[in-house]
């Protein structure tokens, strides 16, 4: 593929708004996991919550569009300069030519559960509006109004890998021409449904996550928003930019990775292919490291299948949770800041490795020699997505 | 790229039980009526997964598998294009989450994904090829148009476009924007010419307006109906006529040339 230079790029997760609140703690082995609080859930479970996200006013004429998930891409937003990024992107293109391209799993579903119990004889309150808020577009429709761009403008909604793909496809549609550069991105919210959800099919843990853990029993569900502009690479960028990127199928379970990880080691070594470069140039792995026994089983299979067992390796899912249709963008954030700052986060909550596991999966930081960065993502229905980004250096 | 080629073709709505009905239908041969469509249950699903595969799921496959036509699927990239996706499962779950026992099926939870027909079609034909399963709101066929002409150019090879937009009965359905009724097209396109139906050139903006459908209930649905703004396409194709019908998306409208073969 031809390489997404990253001209601009901002996370905001339960550490904190902005990447250096994710930075600072990530520095600081200091999780942003707290027992479940949200709503009236009754569950337990520990979940990575944005502080202050109720509490964001949406400009008044996107008043319409208010909902936690728009609250968040909103506070996300205006984070880490990301709003003038844009805006000088808007004098180099002409508003048709920027790409929009977003992940959620659930959109702004908290509003159609909070108008469920407002039900009156069987018809929903008068200040729903479901195109506003729960239609996975909804959170297109309000970045795009926000930040002023009307290119081609799509929701990637395929669970857990959403915010991955959609470097995918802007680089797709910029290679094919139907735009010029690309907001990239992805927000996920808390809402009853996921929490009750996975809940259901026993997959939250009654502790902090705690991935590759000889004792790990499932996933903390995290909320969070992320995006960055990307482009070509223009003469004089000598930053961070996306070199590879693999898309694959399981093929085998809608809920339940395939054991052996065939699916995830094609992700990978597609990522590699696209980039043209050999497993042993990747220097750390973003696992995607969610902590349910049978998740983290195939992914140790499958990384040890594509690059050995020395590749260095972790999972940050224990700062943030598992941030479900945000976690691409939010790990693609973690690569950048592990090539910006030449360092590899450990595995925080990790305390015995699992024997059955053989990756070298780190459970101390290490730092030096951070030149190309993998990062894994994987969701239900088998939908596999591994990014490869590279540093200035490299 | 700038051509890709059309193999294969499935539809499904009021009165558009498949592309024989349809073709005869657009092409004037036969009057329009909106007679429901048939039950359709996926027989590429074991009979397990497909008990417990939602609607979304066996209408994404009933177009699905006409436009595959027996053909091994197994190595065919794919786009999923869905404004809302099943939008009964997710007024279930929100029911069930205020209901005091808050007990949300795992079937039905894995199912609210909008990635379901993706994941299904890959458990059925045993596709590891990339999938894109998106929401463009309105705009849906367009959008995903435009991702399978990347797909194509990026993959080279064959690419499933499916777009469908469902009606539904439960209170979400009733609140959100009227979508007319279900309706659902599916695409094989290809890189090759040999064996094709037709071919597309490359899509472009325009400032026209959108094309119109001469048949006033199918240009109902399309102006309702995400996937049914396919239909000015489709019309060109049922007449063996080349044209190169505006295609309205939220994102501008789009011209896109198409040339019976």
């Amino acid at each position: 593929m031809k390489p997404l230079a990253i001209h601009a790029y901002t996370a905001t997760t339960a550490l904190g708004a902005g990447r250096e609140a994710l930075w600072r703690a990530l520095r600081e082995q200091r999780s942003g996991l707290e027992p479940c609080d949200f709503e009236d859930a009754d569950l337990a479970t520990w979940i990575g919550r944005v502080p202050g996200c109720e509490d964001v006013a949406l400009p008044a004429p996107l008043a319409d569009w208010m909902c936690r998930n728009n609250q968040l891409a909103e506070l996300t937003l205006q984070q880490d300069g990301f709003l003038d990024a844009v805006e000088q992107a808007l004098t180099r293109h002409a508003p048709e030519r920027i790409g929009l391209f977003l992940g959620t799993s659930t959109s702004g579903i908290r509003s159609t559960e909070r108008a469920y119990r407002e039900v009156v004889d069987g018809r929903l309150p008068d200040w729903f509006s479901f195109e506003h808020t729960h239609d996975y577009f909804a959170l297109c429709g309000y970045v795009q109004r926000r930040l002023g761009l009307a290119g081609p403008a799509l929701t990637i909604s395929t669970a857990c890998s959403s915010s991955a793909k959609v470097f995918a496809s802007a680089a797709r549609s910029i290679a094919a021409g139907f735009c010029d550069v690309a907001v990239v991105g992805g927000v996920d919210s808390l809402c009853l449904t996921t929490l009750y959800g996975f809940a259901s099919l026993q997959l939250t843990s009654p502790e902090p996550c705690r991935p590759w853990d000889a004792q790990r029993s499932g996933i903390s569900i995290g909320e969070a928003g992320g995006f960055a502009l990307v482009g070509p690479i223009d003469e004089g960028d000598s930053g961070t930019r996306v070199i590879g990127i693999g898309e694959s199928g399981d093929a085998y379970h809608m809920a339940a990775p395939e054991p052996d990880g065939r699916g995830a080691a094609l992700a990978m070594r597609r990522a590699l292919a696209s980039a043209g470069v050999a497993a042993d140039a990747v220097d750390y792995i973003n696992l995607h490291g969610t902590a349910t026994p049978a998740n983290d089983q195939a992914e140790d299979r499958a990384v040890v299948d594509v690059f050995g067992a020395s590749t260095p390796a972790s999972s940050t899912k224990g700062w943030t949770g598992h941030t479900l249709g945000a976690a691409g963008i939010v790990e693609a954030v973690v690569a950048c800041l592990a090539l910006e700052h030449d360092y590899r986060p450990a595995t925080l909550n990790t305390r015995e490795v699992g024997r059955e596991l053989s990756c070298r999966v780190l459970t101390a930081p290490e730092p030096g020699g951070v030149k190309r960065v993998l990062s894994n993502n994987f969701g239900f229905g088998g939908s596999n997505c591994s990014l490869l980004l590279a540093g200035g250096a490299a | 790229m700038q051509r890709a080629y059309l193999h294969g073709l499935g539809i499904a709505a009021p009165g558009l039980e498949d592309w024989g009905a349809a073709r005869a239908v657009l092409s004037g041969e036969t009057d329009y009526t909106s007679e429901p469509l048939t039950p359709f249950r996926t027989k590429l699903l074991p009979r397990n997964e497909a008990r417990r595969a939602g609607a979304a799921v066996h209408l994404a496959f009933r177009v699905a598998e006409q436009a595959c036509a027996e053909r091994d699927a197994s190595t065919f990239a794919a786009v999923f294009s869905s404004s809302a996706g099943d939008i009964d499962i997710a007024d279930q779950l929100c029911m069930a989450v205020n209901a005091p026992e808050r007990a949300i099926s795992p079937t039905r939870f894995h199912n609210s994904v909008h990635n379901a027909p993706a994941g299904y079609w890959s458990i059925a034909t045993g596709a590891r090829e990339p999938a894109t399963s998106l929401s463009a709101g309105p705009g849906g066929f367009m959008v995903a148009l435009c991702e399978a002409w990347g797909l194509l150019a990026e993959c080279g090879t064959p690419v499933l476009l499916v777009c469908y937009d469902m009606d539904g009965s439960g209170m979400l359905a009733e609140a959100r924007r009227d979508i007319g009724a279900t309706f659902a097209m599916a695409w094989l396109l290809d890189t090759h010419a040999d064996g094709a139906i037709a071919v597309l050139d490359r899509p472009q903006p325009t400032s026209a307006g959108p094309t119109p459908v001469s048949i006033p209930a199918l240009e109902h649905l399309r102006r309702l109906n995400a996937s049914a703004r396919s239909l000015p396409l489709l019309a060109a194709l049922a007449a063996r006529q080349a044209a190169a019908p505006v295609i309205a998306s939220e994102q501008g409208h789009w011209r896109v040339p198409l040339t019976p073969l």
